[in-house]
């Protein structure tokens, strides 16, 4: 057979490509702690009886919970977590979780384990995981992600992860997409603002939910057996039909621009004051526009000379 | 006493010199060399027309002494997709190398210089607690259709040398040893019009290098010692579908310092080998027992070996088992293998552990058994002057039988006996042996026995919807490659893959149901399929007749090698043939008007024979095509175009029915 390369040992080497050497590090390389400190949620949720699902049923969602707050000063902190049974060796890619940041975008903590059906338990976290460009297109990109391979990812264990985001956004929203291609037992967000905000909220594809107000200004949505979504040839785009919950929040006697964008009106605002200036016309784009449609009094002509001239003689580089 | 002469002169006069003298040959320059006015007016590249940029000029210096490699390239950008070349990503790992001085410009058809004064970024591509795998990037400014692009950079190396490199003969090396640097690859992406290579030794090294599809004369030794390879007009490596893998194709230049005499390299690879291994495959008295319990002496010798075989494979193969992490296989207490007793003991192994295994069992019932390793066919060719013996990526077991040369492959999971997988075949390899190894050359019945055999009891209805039993058969590596793919699904899993497959053989829009699936395990039968399947718009409906092709199952397939231009040879995994028998009973509303005639179409690689009959209103389609090569140069694309293009005109024949009164009605 071909030899292994990643093990040192002689007996199992193997050729690898550059490839391979991610993939490896992505799924072999992660030390779990034995006997993890498994939280209780996910011990919890691990221990819930489940319904039948049919056959071709990868995994099941056994929670999927948002928790967001927002400070006073407009910094947001989302702490998410996720847990899966899994059904089938298919959804063994559930185990593998990526995690986004980028310069705007911290990432707080990062923690996942898994529990067998013999009941062993581990632990992986921030350290264990992969870093890598969020996309390979671009000429640079200051985007990320942690990929983290949970141990154990396999039919008749549980999973869960649970990582904690920081941003101070531009735009003060929050977007839920709570359905998924498997079913989805249990789906919670819940929304703790100072006490001086408030927030609107819109569903999509989905009934309106009222929140519970757990405290002063702290609701919680929940859901439960959600049904899944499977992809088919020629749908529409996965996203324009699942379920979607999104929030927009402020004070609520705030009128900046900067953070208060529920109407499109105001996000229009907000983007016109952003690229003040982008759009001046100076000396040398004036004398760029004469040389590309000077003289031409038809509209038409002179604007498809124009487009001509962005399209084609700007390359465009995505940094 | 004469009065010193003063040296100002001297040195002015070599100042003078200097620029004069010429650079060390292939050395990159440290200002741009001015571009043609030819190459900026080019439009096309005449040797290769429509290519989007060409590379001009490329230039590689690599300086042992200093571990520095310096690269210059000049593009010319001849189309829009031509002027994402602007882009420049140059990958590096961090722990171990540096980019330094990059430099580029970009010069406009008119001749207008621009040059590159903007940020080089570090993108980072993996990262893995201290191990950085990186790339600089950065842009070339001002890039248009018509426009010459170049850059350069030096890639420098942190580690040094090791002394046994600069002062080999300080040391006393027992056997030969080579340490590879660098690797010249001379085609790229781009048709390149001209490039130098050069590379200056480690003072004191013993360089010496291996060449792969290069001329006699090249490269060659300068006077200043250096090593200077100089190459024009260098086609592109293009993508095309069945092309061999790339090293197949590639010219190139492995340069390695050698230690001790190197001149019987393998032989000693061969000794290495099978001393470090000779413990590890001992024939004990433990794996005697268990051998001649497995496989009692008195038996043929082949029934043993086969024993012997079957045995190995029921070894619980953990490299085929879902990738777990560290600490899952911490948690299993698996203790290593440090014999293949261990493995007899522990029942499990990694890879090709199983082949030793076999081996120990091998020999401990008698056989002559020994390790081949191989270089798989899906990677390349064996190239025994590259003194290198990484390339050897794979491993068969060799049994001498009553003289016959046996191979096996039981560490590659479901792989019968007498078989090895289809890159392990038809190559070459070395064989351990304590005493030295030869080269060998390796060719096992793979090919031969890789057939589907499809057999299928249909109806067509009124409608033209076809409808029935569908039996297909597997055997050899058609068999081994399914039952790899499927070795980690589930039984829904595997349902899915063959419901897949059978739906791209069968009519388009065919509906499957799987009735039975038999084999999935047992290695030694084929792989059986039944199923029913409808198609509900098979057959094509006219006024008074209904038409539907003669072979049922190419019908929706893709013809391969439509194009007339190719580039590169066709190169097929394996031999292969497929076997179709397919009975049709047609409709008692109509009867038969015209049968597609039959075929017997025979060349030197490959054949086809079509049988068509008709009796009691049942078609009988058989079909049977048999591709017996799978390399194919290009100066045989034509010849093979050709087969392909007379299969698929008698795959389209119809049989062409006409409707009757249904007094006449069979």
């Amino acid at each position: 057979m071909q030899k292994t390369w990643y093990s040192i040992k002689w007996k199992h080497r193997r050729l690898i490509n550059a490839a391979q050497l991610a993939l490896v590090i992505t799924l072999a390389l992660p030390n779990a702690r034995a006997f993890a400190g498994t939280p209780e949620w996910l011990k919890q949720v691990a221990q819930a009886p489940l319904p039948t699902f049919p056959q071709d049923t990868n995994a099941v969602v056994l929670l999927d919970e948002r928790l967001t707050a927002v400070s006073p000063a407009g910094e947001v902190r989302t702490t998410y977590r996720k847990a899966f049974k899994i059904l089938r060796p298919e959804g063994h890619s559930r185990g593998i979780v990526y995690v986004y940041f980028d310069s705007d975008t911290r990432l707080a903590s990062l923690k996942a384990w898994s529990i067998s059906s013999r009941n062993e338990e581990y632990e992986v976290n921030e350290r264990d995981a992969v870093e890598t460009a969020a996309y390979s297109e671009g000429l640079y990109a200051d985007t990320r992600y942690k990929v983290l391979q949970i141990p154990a990812s396999q039919p008749g264990n549980v999973i869960g992860y649970e990582y904690e985001q920081r941003q101070r956004p531009s735009v003060l929203q929050a977007v839920w997409s709570f359905q998924d291609e498997i079913p989805v037992q249990r789906a919670r967000f819940t929304l703790e603002l100072p006490p001086t905000w408030s927030y609107t909220a819109y569903w999509r594809n989905h009934a309106p939910v009222s929140p519970q107000q757990t405290s002063g200004n702290r609701w919680t949505w929940e859901l439960a057996n959600i049904e899944p979504i499977e992809p088919e040839p020629q749908m529409p785009a996965w996203r324009s039909v699942a379920g979607q919950f999104g929030l927009s929040f402020a004070p609520k006697a705030s009128t900046s621009p900067d953070i208060n964008n529920s109407t499109w009106a105001q996000i229009g605002r907000w983007y016109s004051e952003l690229t003040l200036g982008r759009r001046e016309i100076t000396p040398s784009i004036r004398d760029k526009a004469e040389g590309i449609a000077g003289g031409v009094t038809d509209p038409l002509i002179k604007v498809r000379r124009l487009a001509s001239y962005v399209q084609h003689g700007i390359r465009y580089v995505a940094i | 006493m004469a009065r010193p002469r003063s040296l100002a002169p001297i040195l002015w006069f070599y100042i003078c010199l200097l620029p004069i003298v010429p650079e060390l040959h292939g050395q990159v320059p440290d200002s741009w060399q001015p571009v043609a006015k030819d190459d900026l007016a080019l439009k096309d590249n005449p040797a290769d027309l429509g290519s989007s940029a060409m590379i001009l000029e490329r230039q590689v210096y690599t300086d042992d002494e200093k571990r520095i490699q310096t690269e210059w390239m000049r593009i010319k950008v001849l189309t829009e997709r031509g002027r994402a070349y602007a882009d420049v990503e140059i990958p590096y790992v961090e722990k171990s190398t540096s980019i330094e001085g990059i430099r580029g410009r970009t010069v406009r058809p008119d001749g207008t210089e621009i040059p590159f004064g903007g940020a080089v970024f570090d993108k980072v591509i993996v990262k893995y607690k201290k191990l950085r795998y990186d790339a600089k990037t950065f842009t070339l400014p001002g890039v248009v259709v018509g426009s010459v692009i170049e850059y350069s950079y030096t890639m420098r190396w942190k580690e040094r040398w090791p002394d046994y490199i600069r002062n080999p003969s300080h040391y006393p090396f027992q056997e030969g040893w080579t340490i590879p640097t660098t690797t010249w690859t001379i085609q790229q992406d781009l048709f390149t019009r001209h490039a130098v290579f050069v590379i200056r030794s480690v003072k004191g090294g013993q360089l010496d290098f291996a060449k792969v599809r290069l001329p006699d004369n090249s490269p060659f030794v300068q006077s200043d010692g250096t090593i200077r390879l100089e190459v024009n007009n260098i086609a592109a490596i293009e993508e095309e579908a069945h092309m061999p893998p790339e090293s197949m194709l590639n010219s190139r230049v492995h340069f390695y310092y050698t230690a001790g005499y190197v001149g019987d390299y393998w032989r000693s690879y061969s000794k290495r080998q099978a001393e470090r291994a000779e413990k590890f495959i001992a024939a004990t008295h433990f794996l005697e027992g268990a051998a001649n319990e497995i496989a009692p002496p008195g038996a043929p010798p082949e029934t043993r070996l086969r024993k012997l075989y079957a045995r190995v494979q029921q070894v619980r193969y953990l490299s085929y088992e879902p990738s777990k992490t560290e600490k899952e296989e911490k948690r299993e207490h698996l203790a290593e293998n440090k014999s293949a007793e261990d493995i007899f003991r522990h029942n499990y192994a990694h890879a090709n552990e199983i082949n030793f295994l076999f081996a120990a069992l091998a020999r401990a019932a008698g056989f002559d058994a020994s390790i081949v390793e191989v270089v798989s066919r899906a990677s390349g060719v064996f190239e025994p002057r590259v003194l290198d013996g990484s390339q050897l990526n794979a491993m068969v077991v060799l049994v001498r039988l009553k003289g016959e040369n046996l191979y096996f492959d039981p560490a590659s999971r479901f792989c019968p006996y007498g078989v090895v997988p289809w890159f392990e075949s038809d190559t070459k390899g070395v064989r351990w042996a304590t005493v030295g190894g030869d080269i060998e050359e390796v060719h096992a019945p793979v090919n031969e026995s890789s057939t589907i055999e499809r057999t299928a009891e249909l109806k067509l209805q009124a409608d033209g919807g076809l409808e029935g039993t569908l039996e297909v058969v597997f055997t050899g590596q058609e068999a081994l490659d399914w039952r790899l793919l499927a070795a980690d699904e589930d039984e829904a899993g595997r349902r899915k893959l063959l419901e897949d497959e059978i739906r791209e053989m069968t009519p388009r829009g065919a509906t499957i149901d799987l009735d039975s699936v038999t084999g999935w395990q047992d290695s030694e039968q084929p792989l059986r399929i039944k199923c029913r399947f409808h198609a509900s718009q098979f057959a094509v409906l006219t006024h008074e007749r209904m038409l539907f092709p003669g072979a049922v199952f190419q019908a929706s397939r893709k013809t391969p090698f439509v194009h007339s231009r190719r580039v590169q040879p066709v190169y097929f995994r394996h031999r292969y043939s497929e076997l179709d028998k397919v009975a049709i009973s047609l409709p008692a509303s109509y009867r038969l008007e015209a049968m597609p005639s039959e075929t017997d179409y025979k060349t030197s690689f490959a054949k086809f024979k079509v049988k068509r009959s008709s009796e009691a209103g049942v078609v009988q389609l058989e079909r049977h095509a048999v591709m017996d090569g799978y390399y194919f140069p290009i100066e045989s694309y034509g010849s093979l175009r050709g087969y392909f293009e007379k299969l698929r005109q008698s795959d389209a024949e119809n049989v062409v029915l006409h409707q009757v009164e249904a007094s006449q009605a069979h």
